[in-house]
């Protein structure tokens, strides 16, 4: 560039900002009035408003759990992403595979000659229910049960039809009078061949394909010895049983049709057996210790099986980002199922499942780790609240000051009535979203934590419970925060 | 704390929508005064931006967003109103919508704010987010759901059309 055309090219530049400043002046020299009433005017505009629309599909943005006959083996379960419909604030992750066809952990091994089973297509009553991905092993049974067909298409319309109506008449009402959302449709899948023959499942309904499609990724976790158990009668065949339900309404559920009798063939030959070693050392904690008792490595992911015992008056709540560790450092997270729990023994017992899976290679040594643990309060009821009384109160949990903002009554998202309570937790507590009232069965609260950097951090609940004069509450899965960050070498 | 009142005003509470809507109405009007040009017309367009903004505050995901969601309402509510007005007037009164070769200048002295008011009134609002509520190109771009290179060229094209009128003035 010559100097000529740099000077003008600086003197335009020069001219540019002072044509900038002199906006910036106008601007601020020639400020509009705003008028007095607008205030006025926003208030009544507020006061006069239905308020919020309510989202009858806001759980169709959500991966959900569907939990098939829970025995019990397993009393509760885990996933990432948060499966759970009520968790509304949880952060859906993106999993490093197609979900559909499985996980890090049976992407690995099917790298390393893992065989799944040939799936099958069936078809009957105007639905076609595919299974493929089908995956078994000493450790799980799992399945990809796919349905769509001109009946279930015909379900989906109404669905969408049905609910968009609603949904728009939603923006001038809060609840369109007579009418009832429409629920989704779902497939569950009952492993038949064995004498507990429920599962777990997930499935999503947020992308295109579920506009033709119902899927679900089915599991079965295997007890110890459940497998070898089956395997011992020389079964040919794995027998399952497939039902397309329509969660129509909120306490109606329709059965569409089920595929009974299902027979998959399988060659016992390509069965892959798991690895277990024993571990048995224990890791002490405030308030207790955790046992480590055993490190199960199957083809598609790795269990570690532990215990915890604590001090009278104490519950373990659980660890925050547990992780393996092989001698080379790589680390084995956490993806997809995060861990099972099992209440039928004197000292619960949970199992953390981690991916990749280090069958295939030599397994010399491992560590485990995670970065912190939470303990709770083993009492029954944390907290009274009344709506008769003024808040803010507070109360204490763990040593630590939990202040309860609000407590009220009102409309759900449904327009059913419930109670509302608004907690601010300090930074000392970790809370995982879920209040128990006295007399109330586990699961009906729904509540949410605030994802930012809030600190207290503000906790809603939202239980639909009759009014009474007061209600006796439990925080649950809500502990103090220790810190770990160390990594021990398992025996 | 803004974010405490953001859930509860997504359950409901007008008294919390109240407390996150009400410092916002400043810069809410002089937005909408940018574009309409009419007191009356500015206030309508807030409020129907409020009323909007609580029927569909669930769809809003990040409560740390509400300030720009809200504003981006606001803008929405003032196209619809310009769009609105548009059918009704001819063409001969409309504001210039394209921008006018140098030579055609008129020869009377345009200062800054008759300047302003020839602008389209994107063009205008545009510069008013940077260069009076300093808005960022990419915050801006945000708002008006644009590319942060279109928001540049037209910003960047305008201020020099502006600086030509003022060069011809002094002339």
């Amino acid at each position: 560039m010559s100097q000529n055309n740099k000077e003008r090219e600086l003197l335009d530049q020069q001219d540019m900002t002072l044509l900038e400043e002199e906006l910036h002046k106008h601007f601020v020299n020639n400020l509009a009035p705003v008028p007095e009433e607008l205030e006025d005017r926003i208030s009544a505009t507020i006061l006069s408003s239905n308020g919020p629309a309510t989202n009858k599909r806001r759980y169709a943005k959500y991966l959900a759990a569907i939990a098939m006959l829970l025995g019990i083996f397993v009393a509760s379960v885990k996933l990432i992403p948060a499966f759970a419909v009520y968790a509304s604030n949880i952060p859906v992750i993106k999993l490093a595979v197609n979900w559909l066809q499985g996980d890090s952990g049976t992407e690995n091994a099917k790298n390393h000659g893992y065989k799944e089973i040939e799936g099958i297509t069936l078809e009957e009553n105007g639905i076609t229910v595919e299974l493929s991905s089908i995956m078994f092993d000493e450790d799980r049974l799992a399945v990809t049960a796919s349905a769509y067909g001109d009946r279930i298409q015909a379900i989906l319309d109404e669905v969408e039809a049905v609910n968009s109506e609603i949904k728009e008449a939603q923006l001038n009402a809060p609840v369109a009078e007579g009418k009832e959302p429409l629920g989704l449709l779902s497939v569950n899948v009952t492993f038949k061949s064995f004498e507990n023959p429920g599962g777990i499942g997930s499935t999503t309904y947020d992308s295109d394909r579920h506009k033709s499609f119902v899927d679900v990724r089915a599991e079965k976790i295997f007890e110890k010895g459940e497998a070898m158990a089956f395997l011992s009668k020389e079964p040919k065949y794995l027998t399952l049983e497939v039902e397309v339900i329509w969660h129509k309404y909120r306490d109606v559920n329709e059965v569409i049709h089920v595929f009974k009798d299902i027979k998959l063939p399988f060659d016992k030959a390509d069965f892959m057996m798991s690895k277990g070693y024993d571990i048995n050392m224990s890791i002490p904690l405030q308030h207790g210790q955790l046992l480590l008792e055993e490190l199960t490595i199957s083809p598609t992911r790795m269990r570690l099986d532990i215990s915890y015992d604590m001090e009278e008056g104490y519950s373990f709540v659980g660890i925050e980002k547990p992780y393996l560790m092989d001698s080379k450092g790589n680390k084995y997270m956490q993806e997809g199922l995060v861990s099972t729990s099992r209440q039928s023994d004197p000292y619960s017992k949970v199992s953390y499942y981690f991916v990749p899976s280090k069958y295939f290679d030599e397994v010399d040594e491992m560590y485990f780790g995670f970065e912190e643990y939470y303990i709770g309060e083993a009492s029954e009821y944390d907290f009274t609240v009344s709506l008769e009384e003024n808040y803010p109160k507070s109360f204490t949990y763990m040593g630590e000051e939990i202040i309860i903002e609000k407590v009220s009554y009102g409309p759900t998202t449904e327009g059913r009535n419930s109670l509302w309570i608004d907690l601010l937790l300090p930074p000392a507590l970790k809370n995982f979203g879920s209040l128990k009232i006295e007399a109330e069965e586990l699961g009906s609260s729904f509540g949410y934590t605030d994802m930012g950097n809030a600190a207290p951090t503000p906790v809603y609940f939202g239980i639909e419970v009759e009014p009474r004069q007061e209600y006796r509450c439990k925080l649950q899965f809500a502990g103090y925060r220790y810190p770990f960050n160390k990594t021990i070498p398992l025996n | 704390m803004e974010e405490i009142h953001v859930k509860r005003a997504q359950r409901g509470d007008k008294e919390s929508f109240a407390a996150i809507i009400m410092p916002l109405r400043t810069e809410a009007y002089r937005i909408a005064l940018c574009f309409l040009h009419n007191e009356n017309d500015s206030m309508e367009a807030v409020c129907s931006a409020v009323e909007k903004a609580f029927k569909s505050i669930r769809q809003l995901k990040k409560a740390s967003k509400f300030k720009s969601w809200f504003i981006q309402i606001v803008v929405n509510e003032c196209r619809l109103q310009i769009r609105d007005r548009n059918r009704q007037q001819s063409l001969t009164n409309r504001l210039a919508v394209e921008l006018p070769d140098s030579r055609d200048i008129a020869a009377d002295k345009m200062d800054l704010e008759k300047l302003l008011m020839s602008l389209e009134p994107m063009d205008r609002l545009v510069i008013h987010l940077k260069y009076y509520s300093d808005y960022t190109l990419r915050e801006i771009a945000e708002l008006l759901q644009l590319s942060e290179g279109t928001v540049k060229t037209r910003l960047y094209s305008r201020l020099k059309w502006m600086k030509l009128q003022l060069d011809v003035r002094e002339e």
